[in-house]
């Protein structure tokens, strides 16, 4: 699973690299976010750019990081891609988190608004 | 195009493709029952329906349910020490794709595919949210009909998907 973490404006960007994120490797992902979020600091925003798909696996891990980072640390989307977005939205997950059409749109929307 | 099943007077079995009357197969191959083939089943049934004309959003679709139809089967129909496979079967009419997946693995828990309903309650909170169960709800979702069988040892899904004629 290739993922890059760099920290901007007191956020964490977390860029996924790989195309997919599903069944395959999804416990890699999760594992992953771990590694690359670290035990404490701030707001993550994750960007999905890359990603063209997503499945149940994937959405799953994506939750399982969010309650990895606990209530103080806020995990975000940025960049989906249409099948991923349908994957969201179908599932109503978009509800659960705040999806930015960008990482800049995401880092003007202050963490915990 | 005609789909109703009719048949044109004095139609020969060259003129059938050209009136679309029945539905035409588009994939039929059969992968082992594993995470990493169930990637190259969609890979190869994405680009056969590309091939067929299907758009992007389309496409979306169809990988989205085969993803988690194939992937139940790899999880689930066979004991983790045994080697099985599953055989994927795309037929196409003109305004709907028809997917048979076969597997030899054990049936369906009580006989039936789950109803999938969404995991999540207003209950839940953060800490507690469902990481999984959101497969078969998608499915449902996204389908138009869906039906489980099993003969003789073999387990049939079959799924039908509307699309744009």
């Amino acid at each position: 699973m290739h993922m890059t973490a760099s920290e901007v404006d007191g956020a964490m960007i977390v860029t996924v690299q790989d195309r997919r994120i599903d069944a395959a490797v999804a416990v890699r992902f999760k594992d992953k976010m771990q590694e690359l979020a670290g035990p404490t600091g701030t707001r993550v925003i994750l960007d999905l750019g890359e990603v063209e798909f997503l499945d149940s696996s994937g959405l799953g891990a994506v939750v399982g990081a969010m309650k990895h980072l606990g209530r103080e640390r806020r995990l975000d989307l940025a960049n989906l891609t249409p099948t991923v977005e349908k994957v969201f939205r179908i599932t109503r997950m978009d509800r659960v988190f705040r999806i930015f059409p960008t990482t800049e749109a995401a880092l003007e929307v202050v963490a915990n608004a | 195009m005609p789909d109703d099943g009719m048949k044109p007077e004095g139609a020969d079995v060259a003129s059938e493709n050209r009136w679309d009357i029945g539905p035409r197969l588009v994939l039929d191959k059969t992968y082992p029952a594993d995470f990493r083939w169930v990637r190259r089943a969609i890979q190869n049934a994405a680009d056969e329906l590309r091939d067929n004309g299907l758009d992007d959003e389309t496409l979306g679709s169809v990988e989205i349910v085969l993803a988690e139809a194939l992937n139940n089967v790899a999880e689930h129909a066979y004991p983790p020490d045994e080697k099985g496979e599953i055989r994927l079967i795309i037929r196409r009419r003109a305004n709907a794709l028809m997917f048979e997946i076969r597997d030899k693995g054990r049936p369906m828990p009580k006989g039936r595919a789950p109803v999938g309903n969404h995991p999540m309650t207003e209950f839940h909170q953060q800490d507690s949210m469902p990481e999984g169960g959101y497969g078969w709800f998608l499915i449902r979702e996204i389908v138009s009909d869906l039906v489980y069988d099993r003969h003789d040892d073999e387990n049939f899904l079959v799924i039908r998907m509307a699309i744009k004629g």
